[in-house]
């Protein structure tokens, strides 16, 4: 597929709450979560752990219940 | 779909290899939800009477919530459903982790599983297809290993979830579990050894179907505003300082009603083991296997299961799916394991004060032992602290025990007792079917020790604390759960926000009111069993319910979900309807409900003379004839009355082969 100028999903920390539905969602599970949190901030948020196998469907970003997903060019 | 839910489920026979599709007509739906209301309908349908749990003819049910992959919260749920072999009557278990709208993914709202196979096998199933496929090579293996193996084997472009045994459910033990997510177990019921016994090591799912609700924008409009109270973090106190709220708990003459958000705060920092030194001081946590007081494990040795030293040995939190709280955690670890899910409270204190165990690093060694043999902590803890009782007693002796020193809080022993419980070696395989089997094999009066309902052992609750516990342990359906109700639950459901006929607890009460058996207590448990219905219907997790009704918009996100336009109180007339399909599935199966309820130390007959619940007991026996009135039950003996609804659904089900 080529890539270019397709949509991949960006991530807002401040809205996220890593309730992890797009991990879920994403049909090619190409969104992971973070291995580890820090002191201040320990929870593991999502994140486009391989975007080579992103397919630009907008799951994640459709199915997210707190819009921190957003689809924008790469 | 477009409703929330599939309308389909699949049955697999693994005696025959037949696999078929079932439609399921909607008013199956609307009269007892997806998830454990529709596993309750199957399974009274299709389980002949008598039908041994370890035989071909008990049907074992993997649900998924109607919420589940909806864009609701809290709705990561998924409950295994079968009759127990550990009580003999209705079984269900539920878990968290990703698996659950794996389920819903293939195409299902739910696997039911029939027959024994002849050699160890996995199910594989993927988009309305299904395949049995050998699994001799992953027999004998723990479950992170068939998990990490059934991952990488099935994967094509997504993730598969994969729900499996380890060596206890293989070994039949009558309290194992199920696990998923390297860790996470459903436990209860013994539903692991049903899966053993059919020889069924695995589930892979591995589908890609979308989950639609009816109104998405609505989910998501009830969703932002529900995340608004779950997001809700403010800085919190030590987890030192716990203890210390507990011991203050302990001495006030009065209580105030718990309002759930000061525990989800509590959750978001620590997790379970929040409540860990606070249940200790207070009386809620049963210490020395319930003979023993807060006294016996007090601040000085329970220092060693602060939450903190939980915290800080967490790596990075756990969400199960579609959770804003986050309440698990990944710790490190030192030892044979590098790292283990975070060590819950009922696990830290089944193996801690239950057994006056001080040493944390056995507890989060035992848990991921556990966990990966499939093993229930509760459970294990319980039967632990069983034997050590026996030993004390004299029941049984070093010949029995292998050589072990069962003695209170040694370590070593508590550990190599629990080994060869997994392995069913030595004295582990007579404890291995749970401290009731055990107790009628040592004989000797034995079974005077055994703390559990109708053959569970009972939780890290003490119902001489709160007595609302007990009333659940001994007259649900699934008897010897926690996660049902209590007096405290109740006050954190704010049920009453919603169903203004329901009683509002007062503010502020004195103790010695919690003792008293009246009509009010029992709506409020009637209220608790039916809402846990609902919630086991939906795949909703119990701390998003304790946000309160009037935060979790658990109603409003079915209708959104299905279409439906039901009330808050025709929801709760359907959990009305789920406990009576469950309690009527156990007469079906010939057990007598009376036979749930558990010895006289779990009431306070007689009453401690010291520690926390100094004094107190329960009067257990009028309140079960309360609850059991208030679902129309028969208040002598708990038995549905033959009239109180009809069971099945009159529409006809299509079934395909697939």
């Amino acid at each position: 597929m080529n890539k270019e100028n397709r949509p991949i999903p960006a991530f807002i920390r401040k809205k996220c709450m890593a309730c992890k539905i797009c991990v879920d969602d994403c049909p090619v599970s190409c969104i992971g979560v973070e291995a580890s949190g820090t002191a201040k901030d320990p929870h593991g948020y999502p994140f486009l752990e391989d975007e080579a196998q992103c397919i630009h469907c907008g799951q994640c970003a459709e199915n997210c219940p707190v819009a921190a997903i957003q689809m924008a060019a790469a | 779909m477009d409703k929330g839910y599939t309308g389909k489920i699949l049955n697999v026979n693994l005696s025959t290899g037949d696999i078929s599709e079932e439609s399921i007509p909607d008013g199956v739906y609307e009269r007892f939800l997806a998830g454990m209301g529709l596993g309750a309908y199957i399974l009274h349908r299709d389980i002949p009477a008598n039908a041994d749990p370890l035989g071909p003819e008990n049907i074992l049910g993997f649900v998924a919530g109607i919420l589940t992959g909806t864009g609701s919260l809290f709705t990561g749920r998924w409950t295994v459903v079968g009759k127990s072999p550990l009580t003999g009557g209705w079984g269900d278990a539920n878990c968290g982790g990703m698996l659950a709208p794996a389920i819903k993914r293939c195409g299902y709202d739910g696997i039911f599983i029939k027959g024994c196979s002849d050699t160890p096998v996995y199910l594989e199933i993927k988009n309305g297809k299904a395949a049995i496929h050998a699994a001799d090579d992953l027999w004998g293996k723990d479950a992170v290993e068939t998990e990490v193996i059934l991952t990488e084997r099935c994967r094509k472009k997504k993730i598969p979830r994969v729900a499996c045994i380890g060596p206890a459910g293989e070994n039949r033990s009558l309290i194992s579990g199920i696990c998923t997510d390297k860790g996470r177990i459903a436990a209860r019921s013994g539903l692991g050894a049903v899966m053993g016994a059919k020889k069924l090591k695995a589930l892979v799912f591995t589908g890609t179907r979308k989950i639609t609700p009816q109104d998405r924008e609505e989910m998501h409009r009830l969703s932002r505003k529900c995340n608004r109270w779950a997001s809700l973090q403010i800085p919190f106190v030590s987890g030192s300082m716990m203890g210390k709220i507990g011991a203050l708990m302990r001495m006030l003459p009065t209580q105030m009603a718990m309002d759930g958000m000061l525990f989800k705060i509590m959750l978001g920092k620590w997790g379970t083991t929040s409540m860990n030194q606070m249940s200790v001081e207070m009386g809620d946590s049963p210490i020395k296997n319930w003979k023993g007081t807060n006294k016996d494990f007090d601040a000085n040795r329970s220092r060693t299961v602060d939450p903190d030293i939980f915290r800080q040995c967490e790596i990075v939190k756990y969400h199960c799916y579609s959770c804003p709280i986050g309440c698990g955690g990944i710790c490190a670890t030192s030892g044979k394991f590098s790292e283990t899910h975070k060590p819950e409270y009922e696990t830290v204190l089944a193996l801690g004060g239950l057994c006056l165990n001080e040493d944390a690093d056995s507890i989060f060694y035992l848990n991921e032992l556990l966990n990966r043999a499939g093993m229930d902590s509760i459970s294990a803890g319980g039967t632990v602290a069983f034997a050590i009782e026996c030993f004390e007693k004299g029941l049984i002796t070093k010949d029995d025990t292998d050589g072990l020193e069962l003695s209170w809080g040694n370590t070593d022993a508590i550990v190599a007792l629990i080994e060869k419980m997994i392995r069913r070696d030595g004295i582990g395989d007579l404890l291995a079917d749970g401290s009731k089997a055990a107790a009628r094999k040592i004989g000797k009066g034995a079974q005077h020790y055994a703390i559990h309902a109708g053959g569970q052992e009972l939780p890290m609750h003490d119902g001489r604390c709160d007595p609302g516990y007990v009333v659940h342990y001994a007259a649900e359906p699934s008897p010897g759960k926690h996660t049902v109700g209590a007096q405290m639950y109740y006050e954190m459901y704010r049920l009453w926000k919603k169903i203004k006929s329901l009683p509002k607890p007062d503010m502020v009460y004195f103790k010695g009111r919690k003792y008293v058996a009246d009509e009010a207590k029992a709506i409020s448990s009637a209220a608790c069993s039916k809402y846990m219905n609902v919630l086991n219907g939906t795949g909703t997790c119990i701390f998003g319910a304790f946000l309160g009704a009037d935060r979790l918009p658990l109603f409003d996100w079915i209708n959104a979900a299905t279409g439906w336009k039901k009330t808050p109180e025709e929801y709760l007339a359907i959990g009305d309807a789920v406990q009576t399909l469950r309690q009527s599935f156990n007469i079906k199966h010939g057990i007598d409900p009376r036979q749930n309820i558990p010895g006289p130390r779990v009431t306070g007959q007689p009453a401690l003379s010291t520690g926390a619940n100094k004094g107190r007991s329960v009067d257990l026996e009028t309140m079960i004839r309360d609850y059991w009135q208030q679902f129309g039950w028969d208040p002598s003996n708990g038995h549905p009355r033959p009239d109180i609804l009809p069971l099945t659904v009159d529409s006809p089900t299509d079934r395909t082969q697939v």
